[in-house]
């Protein structure tokens, strides 16, 4: 059994929960300092970034959290998981704070407003880190996943180090991994795929 | 199991993609506040004490039911000049019935509608026909029945009517009790009852049957209609609301950015009420309120 700690100050942590434990993960939820103890991985879920980040600094999780996401623990942020993961944010508030971890500029809501949210297949890169790489066609069949984009980053450029395991329209980087952390700008969580679960809980399983 | 559960929804139409962007922005709200702003320095405090959304309007309930007359949509160019302050989600309120305001704050581009009883309705048979829209909206509702039908109309959220503008809670969590006892038995129900359930409630089968299986509403409940406090927050958070609307509560109070971080400290810490102790310190003068009981306008009574 693994344990898994979903960042539960606000967002969309039941969509989360819901399918790490149909993938047989132990759900936590974390609020306080206590929470971080004995975690295999964690989760950022969607959400307002601005309002986790206040409340991250208020609760006293922010530095702990930054800490074990950068000793190497399995982390996996959707939407306003990867604003925050991520090494720089364009058009963020001025106080806006993030662990910068993953390599990678991110521009908030860089899809647009909600007027302009969708669904949409994503188109998985090989990952070349031994999984079996998938390519996507225009074959339904060959599809592993479709995510929602809702007031969606836009990941505007990655650093070394990152690897690009997935795309929309051919060009637009929407999943990415560096090390132990893999960012999402979509949310799997919505369309209830478990395929980017199933690989982020891989990497918890292995430790 | 998984596998084949997630090849299914692979197959994701546009229509239900549509709806699950809608549900999804529910989804992204969920454990967060959303404020009733009137003006953009307004919008830019609540954003500063970290909300997840505005509600952009000219006139908070409280005001509203001061005034009396009709209550109308906001002037868009209100509502726009709120949307060009702040990155968060901004809302805002069409009357009941009313497409042809909806029309328009779709056009604006807000990021959902509330299709508010704290308005003048404009229809007293219909509701707006959600579901032709791309922007979801939110609706109140004082039972499961009422509920339903909203969800069936295409609300992506609903939240309890409360008793808007008089800072007491009593409303509120009556709706929502009332909402959470139903789905309970719901969820116990044999499969007999159902057909029953969906007469008495006027609601459909088919969404009775979706809470039976599910044991809760199909979009994201959050309540609304009376918060004032941090206390309040947390209480109806424990009711089962998965996030707070507050109105008047905050900028008709003695210290607005406070009393506003405050209740977002406490909606996310709701069971640690050692948290909630700490942000109910010295908050200053809350807004003085009526007794919902005393008030000859029942917002709430509006909708059908």
């Amino acid at each position: 059994m693994f344990n898994i700690g979903v960042l539960a100050l606000q967002g969309d942590v039941d969509a989360h929960i819901d399918i790490l434990e149909l993938l047989g993960a132990r759900v936590c939820k974390i609020t306080k300092l206590s929470d971080l103890h004995g975690l295999d991985g964690i989760v950022i879920p969607g959400g307002e970034s601005t309002t986790f980040s206040m409340l991250l600094e208020s609760s006293g999780l922010f530095e702990p959290i930054k800490k074990i996401v950068s000793d190497g623990i399995p982390t996996l942020g959707t939407c306003a998981g990867l604003i925050l993961l991520s090494t720089k944010v364009l058009d963020g508030r001025s106080d806006q704070k993030s662990f910068g971890l993953l390599n990678a500029v991110v521009k908030r809501n860089g899809f647009g407003r909600q007027i302009s949210s969708f669904v949409d297949k994503i188109e998985l890169q090989d990952s070349n880190n031994g999984e079996e790489a998938t390519y996507i066609n225009e074959e339904y069949q060959t599809v592993k996943v479709t995510g929602a984009f809702i007031r969606a980053p836009k990941i505007v450029s990655v650093g070394p180090g990152v690897q690009v395991l997935g795309t929309i329209l051919q060009k637009e980087i929407v999943y990415v991994r560096e090390k132990n952390i893999f960012a999402t700008s979509f949310h799997p969580e919505i369309t209830r795929n478990t395929f980017i679960h199933e690989k982020f809980l891989d990497a918890a399983k292995k430790g | 199991m998984e596998q084949s559960n997630s090849d299914q929804n692979l197959l994701i139409n546009k229509s239900q993609g549509d709806y699950l962007v809608k549900v999804g922005l529910a989804e992204m709200l969920k454990g967060g506040v959303i404020m009733d702003v009137v003006n953009a320095d307004q919008a830019k405090i609540a954003e500063d004490a970290g909300a997840v959304a505005v509600m952009a309007l000219e006139r908070v309930p409280a005001d509203i039911r001061r005034d009396g007359g009709v209550a109308r949509m906001s002037d868009p160019t209100l509502i726009e000049e709120i949307m060009s302050v702040v990155t968060i989600p901004v809302m805002a309120k069409a009357r009941i019935g009313h497409f042809g305001e909806a029309q328009i704050l779709e056009a604006i581009g807000v990021d959902f509608i509330d299709e508010s009883e704290v308005l003048t309705p404009a229809d007293e048979a219909y509701h707006i026909d959600k579901l032709k829209f791309k922007v979801p909206f939110v609706c109140g509702a004082t039972n499961l029945g009422e509920a339903l039908r909203r969800i069936q109309e295409g609300a992506a959220m609903i939240r309890s009517k409360g008793e808007a503008g008089t800072g007491d809670i009593v409303e509120a969590v009556r709706h929502l009790r009332s909402i959470t006892t139903d789905i309970k038995a719901i969820s116990m129900a044999a499969d007999e009852e159902l057909s029953v359930w969906a007469k008495n409630l006027g609601a459909s089968y088919d969404l009775i049957r979706v809470v039976k299986e599910s044991k809760k509403l199909p979009v994201p409940l959050f309540c609304a209609g009376g918060i004032a406090t941090p206390a309040d927050a947390s209480l109806v958070m424990q009711l089962g609301a998965e996030a707070c609307f507050v109105g008047s509560g905050i900028f008709k109070s003695g210290d607005p950015s406070k009393r506003a971080r405050a209740i977002v400290e406490a909606t996310a810490h709701y069971n640690e009420p050692d948290v909630v102790l700490k942000v109910s310190r010295d908050l200053g003068e809350p807004m003085v309120g009526i007794s919902a009981k005393d008030t000859s306008i029942k917002l709430a009574e509006r909708g059908w």
